[in-house]
């Protein structure tokens, strides 16, 4: 499928849109009092990844491989792969306002990829031979972080579900926010599936026929140490809830600092 | 054919006299029955309830003797066993065409009912009508009444917020607790104390499915006369503590006068419960559970002060609604006797 860079813009501003609309939607029944249905956010996310899936298509023509060449592609990679992740993994919980509270981060990511130039016209093909293992390492360890990016989603819900319930503030909000033990499972969860697919990432790392040099490689390594000492101390030390989600809230500065030491290498 | 309904409900009639028209569910097919035989009605419909008997009808409306008195008098002698004084003092009320289609909307959408925009009604109403369907008491007119009844229930649900909020301590109560763990299944539930609003909030719990009900009191005979009807077990008040690592939901409810639940007892269990949440409701004056223990992390507490508060924030939040509710239905009724033509 032949698309136009003005086609791939038109897409991705059109994902954006989505995404807003998703939570401007959201925040307008919520505030009203109305129980949120969520097949609309659904609904809205949805359009937004699939018009981000032909972006990607796009870029990927123009580059000739995976379209993770630049920090704005990086970004925009990202907003996808939360989306991704979002759609994989967030049934499993129904939760409810979690798009919702996804929607403005990706819309975020995306924009700013939007805004920084992440739409190519020119195609510039890499020299030489497209290595997959590279391929897979690379766009692995960006889905990592999108369930990471959604781990903190679930762990912001879960620190505004529990401040509600403390403060005793049983508002429209509070109505629609799923139990804390549902999000306090979710984040853990989350963190354990960003964990594999980035311990996939690293591993697929040393595969690589012409080695990328550690420096790529070590970008990812703190944030794969970070995470994996967050969920082992949380698995022997039973942390509180609050605890892992202030944690995982804060932790969740060390992808998006790789992400733009990725973008300038 | 004219519209009518006759019943007695909790305003106008002790629990007393009402238990005495209540028709088991068992029992209203042949009910339907005799009253259709009985009096000149070409369709009928009972809804019994604890808080109501109505009989819903449609009748020729040339009849010789109006068939209002005819349900009427059908009710005093089939449900009745009472004296002569009693049947004519019964306080029974009635209503015909637009004002019977009004009651039934009302009635449906919860605006008759003891709770204000309760839910339960709904259903019973529902089935009051099945039954009936089945019996082949019900044709054209009050199949649609009925249907229209359920379209007014499900518009008021969704347009008003009369069924929004949780007006009683118990329902408060389960409405957290779910907030807090999700489903209430897995969820074990003490009670300290032997008090009734102890009772009936963990009666609204284990409605929900909570589970492994268990009673502390200072008397182990009061405490399993509480247990009992519950399914739960009962322990000597001063073993509660052990029951910590286990236990999601505490109920307390004593007449000490200090605290009986105190912060080191809870934060020195916290780290068994593997970083379960815990619900604590303090229903007692003065307060059983030391205030300060809603501090610690993973732990909710709420005192009676506060869960009453909530309920009577969403019983004003109700009552604003029914000025709309009662808009709705009257637009309704209106449109359903406009184009039946009772």
């Amino acid at each position: 499928m032949e698309i136009t860079a003005q086609g791939a813009w038109w897409a991705l501003a059109g994902a954006i849109a989505c995404f807003l609309a998703a939570s401007a939607l959201a925040i307008l029944e919520v505030s009203k009092g109305m129980r949120y249905a969520s097949l609309i956010t659904r609904v809205l996310m949805g359009a937004g990844f699939v018009l981000e899936t032909l972006y990607l298509h796009h870029q990927g023509q123009m580059r000739g491989r995976c379209p993770i060449t630049s920090l704005p592609e990086i970004l925009v990679f990202m907003s996808w792969s939360t989306v991704l992740i979002y759609f994989v993994v967030g049934p499993t919980y129904r939760l409810s306002l979690l798009g919702v509270f996804t929607a403005p981060l990706v819309a975020l990511f995306a924009g700013l990829g939007l805004a920084g130039g992440a739409v190519t016209g020119i195609p510039t093909p890499p020299a030489g031979i497209v290595d997959p293992w590279l391929e897979t390492h690379a766009s692995v360890s960006l889905i990592s972080y999108g369930a990471f990016a959604l781990a903190f989603v679930a762990a912001v819900m879960f620190l505004i579900q529990d401040r509600l319930l403390k403060a005793k503030s049983l508002t429209p909000l509070f109505y629609n926010l799923p139990p804390v033990s549902y999000l306090a499972n979710a984040v853990t969860r989350l963190l354990l599936v960003g964990m594999i697919l980035l311990t996939v990432g690293i591993v697929t790392a040393f595969f690589i026929h012409v080695f990328p040099g550690w420096g790529k490689i070590l970008v990812a390594f703190p944030v794969w140490l970070a995470y994996g000492i967050l969920l082992v101390v949380n698995h022997r030390r039973k942390l509180a809830p609050q605890s892992l989600a202030r944690a995982t809230v804060v932790l969740f500065a060390l992808p998006l600092i790789t992400l733009t030491i990725l973008g300038r290498r | 054919m004219s519209l009518i309904c006759v019943g007695i409900n909790h305003e106008l009639a002790p629990v007393e006299l009402r238990e005495r028209l209540a028709v088991p569910s068992e029992a209203v097919g042949d009910t339907l029955l005799s009253m259709y035989s009985a009096a000149q009605i070409g369709e009928c419909v009972v809804v019994s309830t604890c808080n109501r008997v109505e009989v819903y009808a449609a009748a020729e409306a040339d009849s010789t003797i109006p068939p209002t008195t005819q349900v009427i008098d059908f009710l005093k002698t089939k449900f009745a066993g009472l004296n002569e004084d009693a049947l004519t003092e019964l306080p029974l009320y009635h209503h015909e065409g637009l004002d019977a289609a009004k009651h039934l909307f009302r009635v449906a959408s919860g605006l008759d009912s003891m709770v204000l925009g309760e839910t339960e009604i709904f259903g019973q109403v529902k089935k009051a009508y099945l039954i009936a369907q089945e019996t082949g008491t019900t044709k054209g007119r009050l199949n649609k009444l009925f249907q229209n009844a359920f379209r007014v229930g499900k518009r008021i649900r969704t347009e008003t917020e009369i069924q929004r909020g949780s007006t009683s301590v118990g329902s408060v109560a389960v409405d957290l607790a779910e907030k807090i763990f999700g489903g209430l299944k897995k969820c074990n539930v003490l009670i300290l104390g032997a008090g009734e609003m102890s009772r009936t909030t963990a009666q609204s719990l284990a409605s929900r499915g909570a589970i492994g009900i268990r009673v502390a009191n200072r008397s182990i005979e009061r405490a399993e006369a509480l247990a009992a009807p519950l399914g739960g077990t009962a322990l000597a008040f001063d073993r509660w503590p052990s029951q910590l690592p286990e236990i999601d939901i505490i109920i307390s409810s004593t007449s000490a006068d200090g605290y009986v639940v105190h912060h080191e007892q809870i934060h020195g269990a916290i780290h068994s419960r593997e970083g379960r949440p815990l619900f604590l409701i303090d229903i007692a004056v003065p307060r059983d559970i030391d205030p300060a223990i809603d501090e610690l992390n993973n732990v909710y507490l709420y005192d009676i002060d506060t869960i009453e508060g909530i309920a009577a924030q969403a019983r004003k939040k109700r009552e604003k609604q029914i000025a709309l509710c009662e808009k709705v239905i009257t637009e309704e009724a209106e449109e359903f006797i406009g184009t039946s033509g009772a």
